[in-house]
């Protein structure tokens, strides 16, 4: 559950960004911050992910109250966390296989789990056929499911997208935001900052609306029941929450097959290499 | 394990992409470190050389001309009696004579000295070599020396060696200031190259904080970097001086020899053998870079990536 209570954030320069606060967003839900420039959106994502600190008020991050945590526990506390951003900002020296496997070498992971979570994020995000390919031989969307895959790997139990689909054309937006649908029905609460109307209008969730650092507007909308990709079928956020059913196929499935004897090829490419390994065989993206 | 790997890999790869930077800031260190093995090699040989020079050249006593033999062996009671002296040595006129003629007529000494074939030119010149147990007590044994009215002349190893201790404090004084210019610009450098690195890997940091890596995680492939070039900066003059020193016992050995310089020089002016100078050399050469690449990145570091 992510809870804020009278949280007002004003940076050194004076710009009082968020003020009083009140929000409750509860495990497994999915909610767009919406609202103009400025508006204090941001502030928000930067809050939950603890790179900014509330001037007042408190906020609670599953059981972390965020201005109390200590310095060593953050870390710990943000594996529970995804980020995606609207510039992706994948590595650009590494292929698609190693910018998701970068999360968890991070963390430590050791070989075999990288070996087991990077095809199974690369097959959930439809991105097994791409895994060899460098970041700039991608389309837009295929970046940004890149980007939501490194997110996904470690599984945590809260995605924060900010405007995860505004470099993207209509059909792009569309793919990312039945990703980001069905990762959240297997149980990850899922925040999105988006200008977008259309799109918010078009998922009809739960939208909070922010005005000049305040909320303006809080409403619930039914979700619309899209069936769920089968890859998720087997995905979990770390903490469970209660399980989703298990539905049809219904986002473009991925169907590109694992070559299993080139596990070993994935873990051994060096990905320190500043040159981007031979793709020949790899289709470039197109603008998927 | 596979996080401490992947940060020595991660190390290794920025010392690859800032090549420019990693050499300049090796060289820099090579150059400090190397000066550092110079200095060290100078000052510890010039220590031994003026050790060797107080205790191998011991004190001299000429007498004068009226002195007897009695007197001359109540004298030599009284000193060892007077107590520090290892040994008292007598030299004749004859074998003062002898090495005269062996130090300075070389090969011709029989030739040359054929002139003065029935007329020692040092008949007055017998003389006590006096060994000390202790140099330090030098200036006291040779106060009480002068004391003996028969006694003409005292000559001990004093102008030699203070000079010599000049000479190395003189050297170590430049040594150390160079040392410490070069110290000052390989800080600088290393902790450019860091920044650079850090500057570099912004957005991957940036990624990296935000996934949850530790500090560790995050700072160790710069320490990683800063270290691996103190180490080769380290070992290219470690290296070198291994080579040179070498030579350099050779070529002073060979220069001693061949010029027939005074039998004492011989025994005086000879480096310290390699053995003797490189361990402990070696090891402060290998402190020092390691240490420096270390402690520098640590803190460059430390200020850029506040998690």
């Amino acid at each position: 559950m992510i809870e804020f209570r009278n949280v007002s954030k004003t940076y050194d320069t004076g710009n009082r960004a968020v003020r009083n606060i009140n929000l409750r967003i509860e495990d497994g839900e999915f909610v767009f911050f919406t609202g103009r420039s400025g508006s204090g959106k941001s502030t928000l994502i930067r809050l939950i992910t603890r790179e900014l600190k509330p001037t007042e008020g408190e906020v609670k991050v599953n059981g972390w109250d965020l201005g109390r945590i200590r310095q060593r526990d953050i870390p710990k506390y943000r594996r529970s966390l995804g980020v995606v951003f609207q510039d992706f900002r994948l590595l650009n020296d590494r292929s698609v296989f190693e910018n998701i496997a970068f999360a968890q070498r991070v963390i430590g992971a050791s070989r075999r789990e990288i070996r087991e979570n990077v095809p199974e994020m690369l097959k959930l995000t439809g991105l097994s056929a791409k895994y060899k390919n460098m970041p700039f031989q991608l389309s837009g969307g295929e970046q940004q499911r890149v980007a939501i895959a490194r997110a996904l790997v470690n599984r945590p139990s809260v995605i924060l997208a900010d405007e995860p689909t505004g470099n993207l054309d209509e059909k792009n937006s569309r793919e990312i935001m039945n990703l980001l649908l069905d990762i959240n029905r297997m149980g990850t609460t899922v925040i999105v900052i988006t200008h977008s109307r259309e799109l918010v209008s078009s998922v009809g969730r739960r939208v909070v609306v922010l005005d000049r650092g305040t909320i303006v507007e809080d409403r619930t909308a039914v979700a619309e029941q899209r069936p769920i990709s089968t890859f998720f079928s087997e995905y979990r956020p770390k903490p469970k929450p209660a399980g989703q059913p298990h539905r049809p196929v219904s986002v473009e499935e991925d169907t590109a097959p694992f070559d299993e004897d080139d596990e070993d090829d994935w873990l051994d490419d060096d990905y320190d290499d500043d040159e981007p390994e031979a793709v020949e065989e790899q289709k470039g993206g197109t603008g998927g | 394990m596979s996080a401490i790997l992947y940060c020595f890999r991660q190390g290794l790869s920025n010392l690859r992409r800032n090549f420019l930077f990693t050499a300049a800031s090796a060289a820099t260190i090579a150059a400090c470190i190397f000066l550092f093995c110079l200095f060290y090699s100078i000052v510890m040989n010039v220590q031994h050389i003026a050790y060797q020079a107080e205790t191998t050249i011991g004190i001299t006593v000429f007498f004068n001309e009226s002195a007897t033999m009695e007197e001359k062996e109540t004298v030599r009671r009284e000193i060892e009696e007077h107590g520090g002296v290892r040994e008292i040595v007598y030299k004749s006129a004859d074998e003062a004579w002898e090495s005269f003629k062996n130090d300075y007529f070389g090969e011709h000494a029989e030739e040359l000295a054929a002139a003065f074939a029935d007329d020692n030119p040092l008949a007055q010149s017998d003389s006590f070599e006096i060994f000390l147990e202790n140099i330090e007590d030098q200036e006291d044994e040779v106060r009480y020396i002068r004391s003996f009215d028969i006694v003409r002349e005292v000559n001990y190893a004093n102008s030699v060696v203070s000079a010599l201790r000049s000479l190395n404090r003189v050297i170590y004084a430049v040594s150390l200031a160079i040392i410490v210019i070069l110290f000052a610009i390989s800080v600088f450098l290393i902790s450019n190259t860091i920044s650079l690195a850090a500057h570099f890997r912004k957005r991957e940091n940036e990624i990296m904080k935000l996934i949850g890596a530790t500090n560790f995680m995050i700072r160790a492939p710069f320490v990683v970097e800063g270290t691996v070039i103190g180490l080769i900066g380290a070992l290219i003059p470690l290296i070198l001086i291994r080579l040179i020193y070498g030579k350099a016992e050779m070529y002073v050995a060979d220069r001693i020899q061949n010029t027939g310089s005074l039998s004492a020089l011989r025994d005086v002016a000879q480096l310290l053998p390699f053995g003797r100078v490189y361990p402990m050399m070696a090891l402060a050469g290998l402190v020092l870079g390691v240490g420096m690449g270390f402690v520098v990145s640590f803190f460059t570091i430390r200020k850029h990536l506040k998690v």
